[in-house]
């Protein structure tokens, strides 16, 4: 019962976060601030998600692969928000911030 | 032993990682035993080039508020991608850099990317700035003396280089 | 309580993903798209855990983690691609 809880308290606020970085993506003005939406949520959205899943797993033999997934995609979405901002960066996408003169590469 | 598994660490991840994907049975046992030493050996020179870890528990320590400061900066952000658009206040901040190891570096690009509302999108030739986007600047000055406090001092203190 | 739980998170998945498709259509400019396509998939993985907790099967991880890894990769070269014109050096 606890058990049950815990994953639904988790499925919830990983899904609301998911959804609140979508919604992010959806509502922000420019490319860059659209950038913070999706890198936040992927870490806590999807880790919480896949915590629901290691927890629903216990009943029959607790399995932490799900945490895979999680701890791979805390370690790549840094990554990719930087690269998709240096695309950004490089085309001088119009910005609500005045983009700087001449940026580091 | 020094020879045949100079990276025990490392080697424990990657069999402890094909435990938990494979499952436990003596044919994974042996899978995993396998590439624990085989690995390690085969990207020797690429491992080289990686800062030894000064005192693990402090490593932990950081790994912990940087969890911790995950969980923040998403109720953070959360409150500012709900609230009013035309309130926030975006910008481009540099950031000195002030360890010079590239792994150094790049964990702190990763743990600036995971604070409340900033993303850092470029890095100077010379590694000495880096370009941070900020969704929402109340002050410059304490914003850099904040990540540089909170990440880039324990990372000198851990990592030797 | 679970079933209900399960119904809320994948009607505001199903939400998140109708935004990110908007976002892939509408633009304006490419790197918005591969933004949205990075969120695409991040929500798909969030989408394969529900269903693996519904069905309580886990048939759907190995889906799951497939997506991730080539969803990274994609993302990586269209980002690089957009900023310098070429993939790899």
């Amino acid at each position: 019962m606890l058990l049950e809880i815990l994953i639904s308290a988790l499925l919830l606020v990983g899904s609301f976060f998911l959804l609140v970085g979508s919604i992010g993506l959806g509502r922000l003005p420019d490319c860059f601030m659209r950038l913070h939406g999706p890198t936040k949520s992927t870490t806590l959205g999807v880790g919480g998600m896949l915590l629901a899943a290691v927890l629903s797993s216990i009943p029959d033999g607790l399995s932490l692969r799900e945490m895979l997934i999680a701890l791979f995609l805390f370690i790549t979405a840094p990554v990719s928000a930087y690269l998709i901002g240096q695309a950004g960066l490089r085309r001088r996408l119009p910005s609500r911030a005045p983009l700087p003169e001449d940026f580091p590469d | 032993m020094r020879k045949l598994c100079p990276f025990p660490t490392l080697s424990m991840a990657l069999a402890g990682t094909w435990l938990v994907l494979a499952g436990i049975s003596p044919l994974h046992l042996a899978v995993a035993l396998l590439a624990a030493l085989a690995i390690p050996l085969s990207i020797a020179p690429l491992l080289a080039m990686l800062p030894g870890v000064r005192s693990l528990p402090a490593a932990m320590r950081l790994v912990a508020r940087v969890l911790w400061d995950i969980l923040i900066a998403n109720i953070i952000v959360a409150r500012l991608v709900l609230g009013p658009v035309s309130r926030l206040r975006p910008a481009f901040v540099n950031v000195p850099v002030t360890v010079t190891h590239p792994s150094a570096i790049s964990l702190f690009m990763s743990m600036i990317s995971i604070t409340p509302g900033s993303i850092p999108l470029a890095l100077s030739p010379d590694a000495r700035t880096m370009l941070v986007h900020v969704l929402d600047l109340e002050d410059e000055e304490a914003f850099i003396a904040k990540v540089k406090e909170r990440y880039e001092r324990p990372l000198r203190e851990i990592l030797e280089c | 309580m679970l079933t209900a739980a399960l119904y809320i998170a994948f009607i505001s998945i199903a939400a998140a993903i109708a935004i990110c498709m908007t976002r892939l259509v509408r633009g304006p400019h490419a790197p918005d798209r591969v933004l949205a396509f990075d969120m695409l998939y991040t929500n798909t993985i969030a989408l394969m855990v529900i269903l693996d907790i519904y069905y309580s099967t886990s048939v759907f991880f190995e889906a799951a983690l497939l997506i991730a890894l080539t969803g990274f990769v994609a993302t990586a070269a269209f980002a690089r691609y957009l900023a310098r014109g070429k993939v790899m050096d």
